[in-house]
């Protein structure tokens, strides 16, 4: 029960090394791009709530919720710069 | 639907469909290292070095219009706006560090900001990417490289090589004694010199999107920070920070507290690593994004991402500023009062506007 076999069967192609590197491109973004909303999901959430609950405190609240959200942001753009850099590179 | 808006929307599907079906252009090189544009000695200038010269003249210039005849109520408007937006800035660096510390914080953190801020804007302007030198790309034996076929006009006695409105992709071969030359058999170069297909190196390119200005900056940034905490608390208080031996005078439990401090110290300098990846990703990221979506849908739809890397520059250039400002107050207080500061819950002061 060779299933490698079985799945190129029909191809003619083998595995490349430009087709590994998209591959490996996309799952390294793609695993990047999974986290880094829900921080700032929950993030911008909390915020909210704590905006309803003392609108006047609207500058500090903001401020240290983008602040929040860049470090959240940053692991992200990690998953991009190294996707960017497999693909290019 | 209203006859004037069924227009409008389909001359924009149009204008997009025109961009796609008729102006195809060859996918652009993507290149992380920034190049080298001319020599001056043994000194390669490249093209984001031109980029930041461009920028810091643009700010000194500004700087000098805004102060030639200062008066206390301004009457010259480029005076007013400098010193509203230097008004906004203080205000912010002193709500985070007080009075006091906010007079030595702020020239570094204002400078950080202006500087990134206007590098990011900058290179959004339409003479950056667009021109700059031929070259040909070197081609390792065994690969082939990309090129693009290029015509030449005369403008005097100086050739312009303008890659024309379908550019035809060239791939290049390693020729076996060593040189470059096309796969399509046809010459490289002209027999008056000019080549035939190449690569085009652009003059002017965003700052930040070359890995080594977001490090310069990240290393001024660090060194800031231990120096103010170092002078504020001095040598030994703030080196005791990290290595926290005192802890385990209090008993084995006080162990934790000196891991604690050894991960605070590394996670000082893996700071520098972050700060260099945050604005390199988000700078170098949306160049490629621009460029990209210009390929493949030249018209109105760039427009949105020049918009998002507006927001995103500007949001990138506040939270590096706001990070070293955080990261400096952080490095300014003293470590046995931070309990008594979060007790006494004087953290939230707000002033009436």
């Amino acid at each position: 029960m060779d299933l490698f076999g079985i799945l190129l069967a029909g191809s003619a192609t083998n595995i490349t090394d430009a087709g590994i590197t998209n591959i490996a491109a996309g799952i390294a973004m793609g695993f990047g791009a999974l986290a880094a909303p829900i921080g700032i999901g929950l993030l911008t959430a909390k915020a909210m709530e704590a905006l309803g609950r003392n609108p006047e405190a609207r500058p500090i609240i903001q401020t240290n919720m983008i602040l929040g959200i860049a470090f959240c942001e940053a692991i992200a753009i990690y998953a991009l710069l190294v996707a960017l850099l497999i693909k290019f590179v | 639907m209203k006859p004037k808006l069924l227009i409008y929307v389909a001359a924009i599907l149009a204008a997009i469909g025109v961009g796609v079906f008729v102006f195809k252009g060859v996918a652009p090189a993507v290149i992380l290292p920034s190049e080298p544009i001319f020599q001056i000695g043994p000194w390669a200038v490249r093209n984001t070095i031109l980029t930041s010269w461009l920028v810091i003249v643009f700010l000194v210039v500004t700087s000098l219009l805004a102060t030639r005849g200062m008066a206390l109520v301004p009457v010259r408007s480029l005076q007013n706006f400098v010193e509203a937006l230097l008004e906004w800035m203080y205000g912010i660096v002193e709500d985070a560090a007080g009075p006091a510390n906010a007079r030595r914080f702020f020239p570094l953190i204002g400078t950080i900001f202006l500087y990134v801020v206007c590098s990011n804007w900058f290179g959004l302007l339409p003479f950056y990417g667009t021109f700059g030198r031929v070259s040909t790309p070197e081609v390792a034996p065994g690969q082939t490289g990309r090129a693009v076929a290029l015509q030449t006009y005369h403008l005097g006695p100086l050739p312009i090589a303008v890659e024309p409105l379908n550019p035809k992709p060239i791939e290049l071969k390693s020729s076996p004694s060593g040189d470059v030359e096309r796969t399509d058999g046809q010459p490289l170069a002209r027999s008056d010199g000019t080549p035939t297909a190449g690569t085009i190196v652009p003059f002017f390119r965003s700052v930040f999107s070359d890995a080594n200005a977001p490090l310069s900056i990240a290393i001024i940034s660090f060194i800031a920070v231990e120096y103010w905490g170092l002078s504020t608390l001095g040598v030994g208080t703030y080196l005791g920070k990290f290595f926290n031996l005192k802890a385990l005078a209090r008993g084995p439990m006080g162990a934790i507290d000196v891991v604690v401090g050894l991960l605070e110290l590394i996670s000082e300098f893996v700071r520098v690593i972050s700060f260099t990846f945050r604005l390199l990703g988000n700078i170098f990221a949306g160049e490629v994004l621009i460029i990209y979506m210009t390929f493949l849908v030249p018209f109105i739809i760039p427009t949105l991402f020049y918009g998002l890397e507006l927001f995103v520059g500007f949001i990138q250039a506040s939270v590096f500023a706001l990070l070293t400002l955080v990261f400096a107050v952080m490095a300014v207080e003293h470590h046995e009062s931070h309990e008594q500061h979060h007790a006494g819950q004087e953290q939230i002061e707000l002033e009436p506007a």
